[in-house]
């Protein structure tokens, strides 16, 4: 039953990695975790190119 | 014969999966959606499973079919197989058309059936009986396993 166990957590920790490997490197990978929103403030100021936008 | 039995079982059902995690891995996009249509858990694990279920299958497909670890992975396909199958019941039960996601691109190049329904619930209950078989069976032919034990008790 242990040996079971231990080769199951094997399998998980392989696929595992590879999986997380394969994803960060590959074009079509996914985002899992989710992308920090920013936040504007609606009275904000743009001064980049000399004209003041509000 | 049971022994010849488990190797043509490990090939097919090893085959299947190795492929079927193949298919999923290349297109993991595909895999979201369809799992986004289940409705059954939030986004983030949804983008989990979508990385993680493609290299689990193939992991497991490829141990089966070369022989190493491989009443283990079989014994873990079953459980996988039944929680796919409480899935696609959810489907039926709710009503719900969807596709299965079972063989992601592969199941348009080959035109095989993929719909969340009756017939994917029998299937994967071929499979687990064909998975819990090859667990059962502690005899096999053609693999690692055995060899690697049978050359390390004859250096011993």
């Amino acid at each position: 039953m242990r040996k079971v166990a231990i080769e199951i957590l094997l399998i998980i920790l392989i696929s595992l990695f590879l999986s997380l490997v394969y994803n960060a490197v590959s074009p079509s990978g996914l985002r899992i975790l989710p992308k920090k929103t920013e936040v504007r403030s609606e009275s904000a100021i743009n001064v980049s190119d000399g004209i003041i936008y509000i | 014969m049971s022994a010849t039995v488990s190797f043509i079982f490990r090939i097919v059902v090893g085959g299947i999966f190795l492929i079927a995690g193949l298919a999923k891995i290349s297109d993991p996009v595909r895999f979201l959606l369809t799992l986004r249509e289940f409705q059954l858990f939030p986004e983030m694990i949804i983008r989990f499973l979508a990385v993680y279920l493609p290299w689990l299958e193939f992991i497991l497909g490829l141990f089966i079919i070369l022989g190493i670890l491989y009443r283990t992975s079989a014994l873990f396909l079953a459980f996988l197989n039944a929680v796919f199958t409480l899935a696609i019941l959810s489907v039926i039960i709710r009503g719900m058309e969807i596709d299965c996601g079972c063989f992601g691109l592969f199941a348009d190049i080959l035109k095989l059936p993929d719909s969340a329904d009756i017939k994917a619930v029998i299937r994967n209950l071929l499979f687990i009986s064909i998975c819990l078989y090859i667990f059962f069976i502690k005899e096999t032919v053609f693999s690692l396993e055995n060899y690697v034990n049978s050359a390390y008790r004859e250096k011993t």
